[in-house]
């Protein structure tokens, strides 16, 4: 399968954060969902991509180039959404459309308006006039109008009530419907990503903890509640983390790795990231991490 | 290229109106009290303000991520800046030139000396304050800003005293030197500025 996005050992130092050999690849066809808890790298790494930071090292192919060697014409047939809107809020919809016929080469007067049509945006009144999920739709609206093949999303349906953001993931389903495209989506309504992901990939202090199918995720983690003695009677490695509560002792363990007779949970997207995120962090509960 | 400028004009267009309007005053008071200084002032300062003001916007928009990410190189992003800061400074300073037609003592060597150093004045404002704004950042450079335009009513204030000393030929080389040399900064101003934006992060 064709990589869209293949991102190799990316590395990017700050002063007080890095990523540090981040890997993972965007197959043509697929829809990837980028998690990770607020500072862990997510728009650090799609900045990157796109060409925003320079990173300190690694490799990032984009349509099978280098991610700094990508021409105009490549970068057109990027639709990017950058958590803020990243458009000028002074001006309205029939403005934005002028402009943006010299920045894209394929710019789509008749859809962009078609799309502003279906979520209700205004065309004469200023961006910034416009409520924050409107916002939101305009920018998702551009990313939509320009002929792109991939789609890079930034927290695009943070703000939104859950109308719109059903509006959204529609638009992004039919997007997906030509099988050349592929997006990368982060977000942090982590059931959005549940309902479009194919695959998701998790970072975690700067660094890739995994990128699965999410099938084989919930496949291979599971949820199991008992007392903090039991654990200590499963095979190794079969505990991922557990936290410990007033009310006894939860676990993500791997299925494959636990015995029949335990009756385990589906673990969710967020359970998987809450686990690994929290440990040794619980201020509530007793945490403890031991990672497989 | 086109498209960049283009939103900066649709960008500032509302505080282009109180800029004529202001340019307008401006002119009459020139002509009314056979001083030039008063209309070259506000164009030098319409040259920085304008590009600033743009700039600003483009800060508050995230314009800059938004246009790196669809395509335009950040030399685009700069070269696009010191062509809106000339679009209007250029046809403004070019029109200083109708004030040597107007009757009276406006139609003198004196006037044309300071419409050529005015428009360097102008162009050095431009040299300096822009690599700061990409830089610093429109708000930090601010106070540069403010720093600049008091320089250049000083710099001014000098040149009408030195009108005083000297009548002959001598201050208007000056001042055709000082444009000279401030336009020929420009393109040295805009490589300084697309070095330091191109290893800006976003």
């Amino acid at each position: 399968m064709t990589d869209l996005i293949k991102i190799e050992k990316l590395r990017k130092n700050f002063k007080d954060f890095s990523l540090t050999d981040v890997t993972f690849r965007v197959p043509q066809g697929v829809v990837v969902g980028f998690i990770g808890e607020n500072g862990a790298g997510k728009s650090t790494t799609i900045k990157s991509i796109l060409g925003l930071v320079n990173p300190d090292g690694g490799k990032i192919e984009v349509f099978g180039k280098p991610a700094a060697a990508l021409s105009r014409e490549d970068k057109n047939r990027i639709g990017a959404v950058l958590g803020e809107t990243a458009l000028p809020e002074n001006l309205n919809l029939q403005d934005i459309d002028g402009v943006m016929k010299y920045i894209f080469t394929h710019w789509d007067t008749g859809k962009f308006f078609a799309l502003a049509e279906k979520f209700a945006l205004p065309k004469d009144k200023k961006v910034k006039d416009f409520s924050r999920g409107m916002r939101q739709k305009v920018s998702l609206a551009v990313a939509l109008s320009h002929g792109a093949r991939l789609l890079i999303l930034d927290e695009p349906t943070s703000g939104l009530d859950p109308v719109a953001r059903d509006e959204i993931l529609e638009l992004l389903y039919d997007f997906m419907q030509d099988e050349t495209h592929s997006i990368l989506i982060s977000s942090h309504i982590v059931s959005d990503l549940e309902k479009l992901c194919d695959y998701i990939a998790f970072i975690h202090g700067g660094r890739i903890v995994f990128e699965e199918e999410k099938d084989v995720l919930s496949e291979k983690y599971a949820i199991w509640r008992g007392t903090y003695e039991a654990l200590g009677e499963f095979e190794p490695g079969a505990v991922v983390s557990y936290m410990r509560g007033e009310y006894g002792t939860s676990a993500l363990v791997l299925r494959d790795k636990m015995p029949a007779s335990q009756p385990l949970e589906h673990a969710g997207i967020e359970d998987i990231m809450l686990y690994f995120v929290r440990g040794g962090k619980g201020q509530i509960a007793e945490v403890k991490q031991c990672l497989v | 290229m086109f498209g960049l400028i283009l939103k900066d004009i649709k960008n500032v267009r509302g505080q282009m109106l109180y800029y004529l309007v202001v340019l307008v005053v401006f002119t009459v008071v020139a002509i009314v009290s056979d001083n030039i200084y008063y209309y070259v002032g506000a164009i030098v300062f319409f040259l920085v303000a304008l590009p600033v003001s743009a700039m600003a916007y483009d800060e508050k928009d995230n314009w800059d991520k938004f246009a790196l990410a669809s395509g335009m190189s950040r030399k685009q992003l700069v070269v696009a800046r010191y062509l809106f800061s000339l679009l209007f400074y250029v046809p403004l300073w070019a029109i200083s030139f109708i004030f040597l037609a107007v009757p009276g003592d406006l139609a003198a060597m004196e006037t044309l000396a300071i419409i050529f150093f005015y428009g360097g004045m102008g162009f050095f404002t431009a040299d300096v304050l822009l690599p700061l704004v990409f830089k610093m950042g429109v708000e930090k450079a601010r106070i540069t800003f403010i720093v600049m335009i008091v320089l250049v009513v000083a710099v001014g204030a000098g040149l009408a005293f030195l009108f005083n000393l000297e009548t002959g030929n001598a201050v208007l080389y000056v001042s055709v030197a000082v444009f000279a040399l401030g336009a020929i900064c420009f393109p040295v101003s805009m490589k300084v500025s697309e070095n330091i934006y191109k290893r800006k992060d976003f």
